[in-house]
């Protein structure tokens, strides 16, 4: 799994990027987020600090951290500052609640720069997710839920195309089964509900 | 004597044999989720909270009680048969999990997990059950500036202390606190950051953050590298008994790893992670010392120990939980916000409003120990076989149910979008290596933060000095000083073990 492993000495002239990335993300959150208070209606009841003061702390807080990961990133820090014998540690904190599949070879090298975004399946499943938000209502769950399974099992290397649309088929309508007769919950129905 | 009879009367109302199938299907499901990669106890209880809110909430949190459970036990079987721990508290366990299943030892190391996770949670229920009414007793005299100094220890110590980068875990945080101020004020009814959206007036729910989080930033990080498939190498395991020379190596270090998961799991510095890196540590010093170490090639004790160490955290992160409100786990986190959907604050105020919902639930906990033994130390390998779904099925499932369990909890498509979104974001922080657990305590804590500050300065009139009054505040940022100075100690001592125990 160890299969894009860069060397320690490459890995320390080539810095992880997706810390600028995520920098610039909390940048731009906390702009927004210091944007929206300014122009903020308060009702006025003289509320003494009002709903105001907390958003403009945290917008303060991330515009600070934001600078100081671009800080950080600059100076080398931390993967490279972090010797060899780090690299365990930083998985173990990395990964925390959301411990993946992860050998823990594979997740040493990752900290260090992540491995390259494989495209075509990751588009894939981004694609899936924007089209069923945009389908479930109309075409209802049945066939959204289909479909979502159908692209993620897709983008996933399922090639048996006809017996991946039959499973997608079956688990939607089991959930369907089992949320709306089972559980008593709702589901959209979409076109098929005209036809049924 | 009258904690027992409350506990008497707790197990009347948990005992019945409707509650008992609830119990049942909690572990069943838990051990379930808990067994698939990426997707540890808090992922269980967050995609099984939309189903139970049908149920009354008795039976609801008795379900959650066997989630919890089984979702503990279920990360442990794929550490020790697959080396794939379900999520970061049972990375210890696949040490010497792995090893011993790879010589053939996989149900003695399953036995050693399970029946140490029972006695762990047997004795740490009771002390939950005896310290409670304690905690709530001393939660009574907390002001507005105790539960702020609360929040920030909380704070601190999951972003500074227990994430090793400072830096990229007050990063996480400082997203969850935003996601967090989504949402009408309550105080002032200032209408905050919907924009113009009528289904963010009630925020963002913690079930949606927790399940993008978790669930889609999982499927996501999973697609991105996709090209890399793991080679599961699946060990096939026996029916799990054990020697009576395992009983006897087991023993200790399940009592000694249950004394050392007691503590962390009542002060709010998030997750078992700790508890069960230093009762590995101390297992494998012991074993040393004794010069009978057989720890690298499958040591019962690297087991034993640390899974004891985790079970004891979880359990005693009721506590907290339950007397104060204050949640120090995810998963305690998503309790927190099932009990809210209901309608219910924990904290002091639940133990004599809802005394009966209480008992039934720390009954229960019992309960789901033992329905976890009966039912999962003769059925764990057929766990296994869970991971023998094509991995295109299993991502799929997971995304389907996902979206349908944020989908039904208020028939919106709004959340569906809000769910991506956040797994977006999930994707983002797991490929950058930013923690995840920062996140969640933020958007939990952060609404509680805000309101004890303003609550605290509004009697004071803008005094700061109130924050720093009184003496349980003093003690909370006293210790958080401590934890800043020791945490990195700790780490030190936890690299160094690592280093040196498994390279």
């Amino acid at each position: 799994m160890t299969t894009t492993t860069t060397p320690r000495s490459t890995a320390r002239g080539r810095k992880p990027r997706g810390e600028l990335l995520v920098a610039g993300t909390v940048a731009v959150i906390g702009v927004v987020v210091g944007v929206r208070t300014v122009t903020m209606d308060v009702p006025d009841n003289g509320a003494f600090l009002g709903p105001q003061f907390f958003p403009y702390i945290v917008s303060g807080l991330l515009l600070v951290l934001s600078a100081l990961l671009v800080v950080q990133h600059l100076r080398g820090a931390p993967a490279d500052t972090a010797a060899v014998g780090t690299t365990d540690t930083h998985k173990a904190d990395a990964d925390d609640v959301a411990d993946g599949a992860a050998g823990r070879g594979e997740a040493a090298s990752e900290s260090d720069v992540p491995p390259a975004i494989d495209w075509k399946p990751f588009g894939l499943v981004a694609a899936t997710l924007v089209l069923h938000v945009v389908l479930l209502e109309p075409l209802g769950w049945l066939i959204a839920g289909a479909g979502l399974f159908f692209g993620v099992s897709y983008a996933l290397g399922g090639r048996n195309v006809l017996r991946d649309l039959g499973v997608a088929f079956v688990m939607s309508s089991v959930a369907q089964l089992a949320f709306s007769a089972g559980l008593g919950m709702s589901l959209p129905a979409g076109i098929l509900g005209a036809v049924v | 004597m009258e904690t027992l009879s409350l506990l008497g009367s707790g197990f009347a109302e948990a005992l019945t044999p409707e509650n008992l199938l609830w119990c049942l299907i909690g572990v069943v499901l838990g051990t379930a989720v808990g067994v698939l990669p990426g997707l540890g106890t808090a992922m269980a209880v967050a995609l099984l909270v939309p189903l139970t809110f049908t149920l009354e909430p008795t039976g609801a949190f008795i379900m959650f009680a066997g989630v919890y459970f089984g979702g503990q036990f279920g990360g442990a079987t794929t550490a020790i048969l697959l080396n794939t721990p379900g999520q970061s508290s049972s990375m210890v366990t696949a040490f010497e999990g792995f090893p011993m299943a790879k010589n053939g030892r996989a149900p003695q190391g399953l036995a050693a997990a399970v029946i140490g996770s029972f006695v762990a949670s047997i004795i740490a229920v009771t002390l939950v059950v005896f310290f409670s009414p304690v905690m709530v007793d001393l939660a009574v005299s907390f002001g507005p500036a105790d539960f702020f100094a609360l929040a920030i220890f909380a704070f601190v110590a999951t972003a500074a202390i227990v994430s090793g980068n400072k830096l990229r875990g007050l990063t996480s945080l400082g997203l969850g606190l935003t996601i967090a101020l989504v949402g009408i004020d309550e105080q002032s009814g200032a209408v905050r950051f919907t924009f113009g959206s009528p289904q963010l007036l009630d925020g963002i729910s913690i079930v949606v953050v927790t399940v993008g989080l978790l669930a889609i930033g999982e499927v996501l990080y999973v697609a991105s590298t996709a090209h890399k498939t793991p080679a599961t190498q699946t060990v096939t395991p026996g029916r799990p008994w054990m020697s009576r020379r395992d009983w006897g190596r087991s023993w200790r270090p399940w009592l000694r790893g249950t004394a050392l998961g007691v503590p962390f799991g009542i002060i709010p510095a998030g997750g078992s992670e700790i508890p069960t890196f230093l009762s590995y540590g101390a297992e494998r010093n012991l074993a040393q010392r004794r010069g009978d170490s057989e720890f690298g090639n499958g040591a019962i004790e690297g087991v034993a120990g640390p899974e004891a160490a985790n079970n004891a955290t979880t359990a005693t992160s009721l506590v907290p939980l339950l007397g104060l409100g204050l949640p120090t786990s995810a998963t305690a986190a998503i309790m927190l916000g099932a009990f809210q959907q209901y309608g219910m604050q924990p904290g002091p105020l639940l133990f004599t409003e809802e005394s009966e919902l209480i008992w039934a639930l720390l009954a229960s906990l019992f309960i789901g120990s033992v329905i976890l033994l009966l039912i999962n130390l003769p059925f764990a390998p057929i766990w296994a076989k869970l991971l023998r779904i094509p991995r295109n099925y299993l991502y799929a499932g997971i995304v389907v149910f996902a979206t349908l369990g944020v989908y039904t909890a208020k028939s919106s498509v709004v959340d569906v979008v809000l769910l991506y979104a956040v797994g977006a974001l999930g994707f983002l922080l797991r490929r950058h290596g930013f923690p995840i657990a920062p996140v969640l305590i933020g958007v939990i804590l952060g609404p509680l933060a805000e309101t004890e500050l303003r609550r605290a300065m509004a009697i004071s009139q803008g005094d700061v000095g109130v924050l720093f009054a009184s003496p349980i505040a003093l003690v909370l940022y006293g210790l958080l000083v401590v934890a800043l100075i020791a945490g990195p100690t700790v780490k030190t001592v936890r690299r160094r073990q690592e280093r040196t125990g498994v390279s």
